[in-house]
């Protein structure tokens, strides 16, 4: 009975666990991935120096003052509460917002010299209301930025079936339902193969599965992981969850009210947090983690 | 059922179609403008709701010096009134969009352009529809009322039906109206549904089946006569005169009659704009050009209309006279020879009653008058010309005054609910009710002779014109015209009809001769 076991809360926090110990091990092994901020790549993708961002009327800029680099087919997760400044980070990479200060770059090109349209086409960009439009079906939806770009409708219509496939919805069933026949997690799966459509470089998820429930969540990320596996696509990852964050990225950033705590592999900031804050945040979660590694091999695992 | 079917098809294409559909072209394009300006916004939506407080009828007569009388000023009103609720809906629409969807599309890389054209737009029209739906209904109520400017439609049946006394003609009005909005309506809302996102329209098939019946049998009613019509208007090398008359029986029996007249012994084509409504519209149609003529009473022009001091001593001759030259100094209007007949007021009573107190005129009541009630039109009661100076002339003081509109005044002194009534001295309900009438014997009274006021630039135009309206001098007189109110008000027969048997069995026995002489 997977079904049942699966939505058993105590079985699927146990679940939850079991993803995040796997990186435990792995980085309790052979934990030689060290740098401060930069990204062990070669090849630089994306850069942000000292960023910026105040909006009118709040007391305390958005982003103040961030560093932060990716690399290319690197994935980065930016960890961090409501409100801390992880969402317009991301949105300053494809101008949804427009930095006070800081300079942006990709491929050593300011986003600030590229047309604006451009430079959203060239990257997927993943929501977690997922932002389907309900008027189209959902191969018009996953073909809609090939459509902007006035890519004919048979080509589209290939492109967008490829992309349904890829990310499990079989496009004979699923490509001519409206997003309101669709259930959540189906719903984002569409929202994803939207932005892969275009063969962007860079993906941005702006928390995408923070809005479904526990397991549809978990089967999301499972797929997620195999897609950055196949595509060797550039990914900056957004979420508030702990657990998502340390089971997805090769990176993750952790903010807090706008500023940039400490980058850095799952290891490091694990191990050795940078502030206060970093120490706080995993704290808890490294403590219950040794408790069920020791109950589950008889002692801890670092 | 040709005239109902023009007068339908006028009241959907003209007085719908058009307005709506300008509505739309203003009120779209403002709400993509004034959507996320909240200044331009508060400022668009304000104007159109002062604009849609103005009651339907003041608008009208807002627009009159503007736009004057007929089609062009109820366009602009029932346009005024129709934007409101298409902006309405469009802002709440563009403004109520899912923030995901908007976001989403900026991210993907739509241009403005192609986000408004793919997204905002499709995801609004629903609501917008809504709104057209709105205005549609407005539209078709409203556009009853704009019969009182010469505007056509259904209203037209309503206010003859009210004019006339004639249920039937009424509620043929009424229910075409609210047939034509609860079918546009459906058609509205189907059209809306089918474009509410995500829907399937294979799922609405008998709906959109229903719809294209309704759709079918509007065009097909309404479009054939217009069709058929047309291709008559377009041989039309001889002139048109346009003509006018006021909202009562007598006027529109005599804008039949001159109609029918110029049409048989002239080759003027006629085109009526009959029940225009009270004194002054029709004065200020005919000034402005959108008549060629009506028939007027002389002391209403010389008191109401031109302002002038009245002399009591002045005969008949010598106010036409006096008439002639003011319209002509200040309107370039001329007035022609009388028709025959005055239609005066009267004080008037059952004749029972006149005859049990030996009552002959008007002095004789003045000595009973505090134990009478008496019932006049609200006009009479303010007119200087009506109750004030009579009171004056006659010291008369009544027991009480009944406000009462002219179709109710007739009844309720035959059955005895007042005694005397101001009555209009060649209403047919006279002989009906059998009521006497009092002689003014201290001449208060002004002469109200009937007298074509026609506009100079007309008889310059169509020589024609003028002879066949001289023609007609001193032929109808009092008890013609009284026969004739008595025809239509009492004996319930068409204004049309009335005068056409008129004018061929009584005086002018010659419609066989004139009728042929037209050179074609």
């Amino acid at each position: 009975m997977a079904a049942w076991s699966d939505r058993h809360p105590i079985i699927f926090q146990a679940n939850r666990f079991r993803l995040l110990a796997k990186t435990w091990i792995s980085f309790g092994r052979g934990s030689t991935l060290f740098s401060k901020g930069q990204a062990t790549g070669e090849l630089l993708l994306i850069e942000l120096e000292d960023v910026t961002k105040s909006f009118p009327g709040m007391e305390k800029p958005a982003v103040d003052g961030v560093t932060l680099s990716i690399a290319k087919g690197e994935t980065l997760v930016l960890l961090g509460s409501s409100g801390c400044g992880k969402s317009t980070t991301l949105k300053l990479i494809n101008r949804l917002v427009e930095p006070d200060g800081g300079m942006i770059r990709i491929d050593g090109v300011s986003v600030q010299e590229r047309p604006i349209l451009d430079l959203r086409r060239s990257m997927g960009y993943v929501i977690q209301d997922t932002g389907l439009f309900p008027h189209w079906t959902v191969a018009e939806n996953v073909g809609c930025p090939l459509r902007i770009r006035g890519i004919p409708q048979s080509e589209r219509r290939k492109k967008s079936f490829e992309m349904l496939d890829r990310v499990g919805l079989p496009p004979e069933t699923f490509g001519k339902r409206y997003p309101h026949e669709l259930s959540g997690g189906q719903q984002q799966r569409v929202g994803v193969a939207r932005a892969l459509s275009g063969d962007p470089d860079i993906l941005l998820m702006d928390e995408p599965f923070g809005a479904l429930d526990g397991v549809t969540r978990e089967a999301l990320q499972q797929e997620m992981e195999r897609l950055r596996q196949e595509l060797s696509i550039t990914i900056l990852f957004v979420t508030h969850d702990l657990f998502e964050a340390l089971s997805l990225g090769d990176r993750v950033g952790v903010m807090h009210e706008g500023t940039l705590q400490q980058v850095g592999t799952k290891a490091e900031v694990l191990n050795r947090p940078a502030t206060a804050f970093v120490k706080t945040l995993f704290e808890k979660p490294a403590k219950q983690l040794r408790v069920f590694q020791e109950s589950k091999e008889g002692s801890p695992a670092v | 059922m040709p005239e109902f079917q023009s007068t339908l098809a006028e009241h959907f294409v003209v007085l719908t179609l058009i307005p709506v559909s300008a509505a739309i072209l203003i009120a779209l394009p403002l709400a993509f403008v004034v959507y996320n300006r909240p200044v331009l916004r508060s400022i668009a939506l304000g104007l159109s709701n002062i604009v849609q407080t103005i009651p339907s009828l003041a608008m009208l007569a807002f627009l009159l010096p503007l736009a004057g009388i007929g089609k062009l000023p109820a366009i602009i009103a029932l346009t005024l009134y129709a934007i409101l609720p298409i902006l309405q809906n469009a802002i709440t629409a563009l403004r109520e969009l899912p923030e995901s969807v908007l976001e989403s599309a900026d991210g993907i890389g739509f241009s403005r352009l192609q986000r408004l054209q793919m997204v905002e737009l499709p995801l609004s029209l629903p609501l917008i529809v809504g709104g057209i739906r709105t205005a549609t209904t407005i539209c078709v109520g409203v556009a009853t009322l704009s019969t009182f400017i010469g505007a056509g439609g259904l209203g037209d049946f309503i206010n003859r039906g009210l004019s006339l006394n004639r249920m039937s003609l009424l509620l043929l009005g009424a229910s075409a109206a609210a047939l034509l909005a609860l079918c546009l309506d459906f058609l509205l809302a189907t059209i809306g549904a089918a474009l509410a996102p995500g829907t399937r329209p294979a799922r609405m098939s008998w709906r959109f089946g229903f719809c294209g019946f309704l759709l079918a049998l509007l065009l097909g009613f309404t479009l054939w006569p217009v069709a058929g019509s047309s291709s008559q208007g377009d041989d039309d090398a001889s002139g048109l005169v346009r003509i006018g008359s006021k909202n009562f029986t007598e006027q529109i029996v005599l804008g039949e009659l001159l109609a029918l007249w110029i049409e048989q012994n002239t080759n003027l084509h006629v085109e009526r704009y009959l029940n225009l409504g009270g004194t002054v519209i029709c004065h200020q149609a005919l000034t402005s050009g959108e008549i060629d003529l009506y028939i007027e009473y002389t002391g209403t022009a010389l008191l109401t209309l031109l302002d002038r001091p009245r002399h009591p001593s002045a005969s008949p001759e010598d106010v036409v006279e006096q008439l002639n030259s003011a319209y002509g100094e200040q309107y370039d209007c001329a007035v022609l020879p009388p028709l025959g007949f005055e239609n005066t007021y009267a004080l008037s009573l059952r004749r029972e009653m006149a005859e049990k107190n030996g009552w002959k005129t008007i002095s004789d009541l003045t000595r009973s008058a505090p134990q009478l009630r008496a019932g006049f039109t609200a006009e009479f009661m303010e007119r200087q010309d009506g109750l004030p100076g009579l009171s004056e002339a006659y010291e008369l003081s009544f027991q009480s005054l009944h406000d009462l509109g002219p179709e109710l005044m007739y009844a309720a002194v035959d059955s005895d609910e007042v005694d005397v009534i101001g009555a209009f001295s060649t209403d047919g309900r006279l002989i009906e009710f059998d009521l006497a009438v009092l002689e003014d014997d201290r001449r208060f009274f002004p002469p109200y002779q009937a007298v074509p006021v026609v506009r100079q630039e007309s008889l310059r135009q169509f020589p024609s014109l003028e002879s066949a309206l001289r023609e007609l001098a001193d032929k109808i007189d009092h008890q013609a015209i009284t026969r004739l109110n008595h025809a239509v008000d009492v004996e319930k027969q068409d204004p049309r009809q009335a005068a056409r048997a008129f004018l061929t069995s009584e005086l002018f026995d010659k419609p066989s001769q004139s009728t042929t002489t037209p050179n074609k």
